[in-house]
């Protein structure tokens, strides 16, 4: 439902284009920013809860976030699928930013994406704390449907 | 960029006296042709050319000098005519020149002559003009951001000249310089990352226009148990200044250079 809040041990995935990935492969935070559109900035952070799509097998939910990526955008196909534990993020960069920021990833459902989230708390210039997420990250899956 | 022309006068006067012109591109932000045309006239005339690097705490040079020059001053006024007519033309008036000077300085009077450059030559320059040990796979690395980020446009923003030009500014101008990762933010700006753990971290983003955004991890200097995490903005020309307490040219600079 819009609004919940992911529990802890759940896990998100954020799409990393190529240009964000370093060339050994990893995202840089970079990947982990908010962008600033002519009508705004972002609001959060967009992920995709992977529990939701299938609580027991990841490789079945990365694949279905695979497919409804590629209706919502172009799929780089060098771009990765980063997979972050939700507690960990938080807890991460609220151990280690000098404002204790306190993350919140919400489940924010669109028609075609039921699993989309928000990582909410972020502001547009947290470039060291999209440095800190970056730090969390736990897998790297291809982003592109193979 | 300055071109530092040092020449002597001796062949004619008799007089030994020396004398300099500082020469500075007749086609503002003609930076590329500069340096491409320092750097064909060293590979051309290698062995009579001999490279000093020197550097202070806010700017670094890089000489070319001319050894022997008498005997090929015809070569070197054919050369110069040759590779940088619009830039480089002085009236010279038969006098020997004896020294070229490259000279990059990061200042901010070096970006208020900046224009905007294409990346194809910007990052041309880089392997025919640098003496950095890895302009190979940096050229590689920015040649496939450049190409990624057209492709993937428009949930990413192309390259910035600016951006990429400041970059360069810095990269040339810190002796023993570690290779960056090198990504592109969504707006298309080069970020630069030199990091050798969680706790060892550098990373700026080079906004164009002298300006940068950094963050920095790093151990406290006193209690290296505990870790400093700071960010913020700052002038290409002051970011080394404020990077500088929190030790990070220890990891992104050689050690050799860094102990000097």
């Amino acid at each position: 439902m819009k609004g919940d809040k992911l529990p802890d041990a759940d896990h998100v995935t954020r799409y990393c284009g190529f240009t964000q990935l370093k060339p050994d492969g990893t995202p840089s935070g970079a990947a982990f920013r908010l962008r600033d559109f002519a009508n705004g900035p972002e609001e959060y952070l967009s992920v995709n809860w992977i529990e939701l799509l299938d609580p027991v097998n990841r490789s079945s939910a990365i694949d279905q976030i695979r497919t409804i990526l590629a209706r919502k955008r172009t799929m780089g196909s060098l771009a990765k699928l980063a997979v972050i534990n939700v507690g960990y993020m938080c807890s991460y960069v609220h151990t280690n930013t000098e404002d204790s920021r306190s993350l919140r990833v919400l489940h924010e459902p669109d028609p075609v994406d039921p699993s989309h989230s928000g990582v909410h708390g972020l502001k547009l210039e947290d470039e060291l704390i999209a440095d800190l997420i970056a730090q969390t990250i736990e897998e790297l899956h291809t982003a592109k449907v193979t | 960029m300055y071109l530092h022309l040092l020449y002597n006068d001796d062949d004619q006067t008799g007089t030994g006296s020396n004398d300099s012109h500082y020469i500075e591109p007749r086609t503002e932000g003609d930076l590329n042709a500069d340096i491409v045309g320092v750097a064909k006239l060293r590979d051309a005339l290698l062995k009579h050319f001999q490279l000093i690097h020197t550097a202070t705490s806010s700017s670094s040079y890089v000489s070319a000098v001319i050894k022997d020059m008498p005997d090929k001053q015809q070569d070197f006024l054919h050369l110069f005519e040759k590779w940088a007519p619009d830039a480089w033309v002085q009236p010279y008036t038969g006098k020997a020149y004896y020294l070229i000077q490259s000279k990059y300085h990061v200042s901010s009077k070096q970006s208020s002559r900046q224009k905007d450059s294409s990346i194809p030559e910007l990052i041309t320059t880089i392997q025919t003009t640098s003496n950095l040990g890895f302009a190979g796979r940096l050229a590689a690395r920015l040649n496939d951001l450049y190409e990624s980020s057209q492709e993937e446009f428009p949930d990413q923003q192309p390259m910035s000249s600016r951006s990429l030009q400041d970059f360069l500014t810095l990269i040339r101008s810190v002796p023993g310089i570690t290779h960056p990762q090198i990504v592109l933010t969504y707006e298309g700006n080069i970020r630069a990352e030199w990091t050798k753990s969680h706790t060892k971290h550098f990373a700026v983003e080079f906004l164009g226009d002298n300006r940068t955004k950094f963050v920095i991890f790093a151990p406290d200097t006193n209690n290296p148990y505990r870790i400093n995490r700071v960010s913020g903005f700052s002038t290409l020309a002051s970011l080394l200044e404020i990077a500088f307490p929190y030790n990070v040219l220890s990891w992104a600079v050689d050690n050799q250079y860094h102990a000097a």
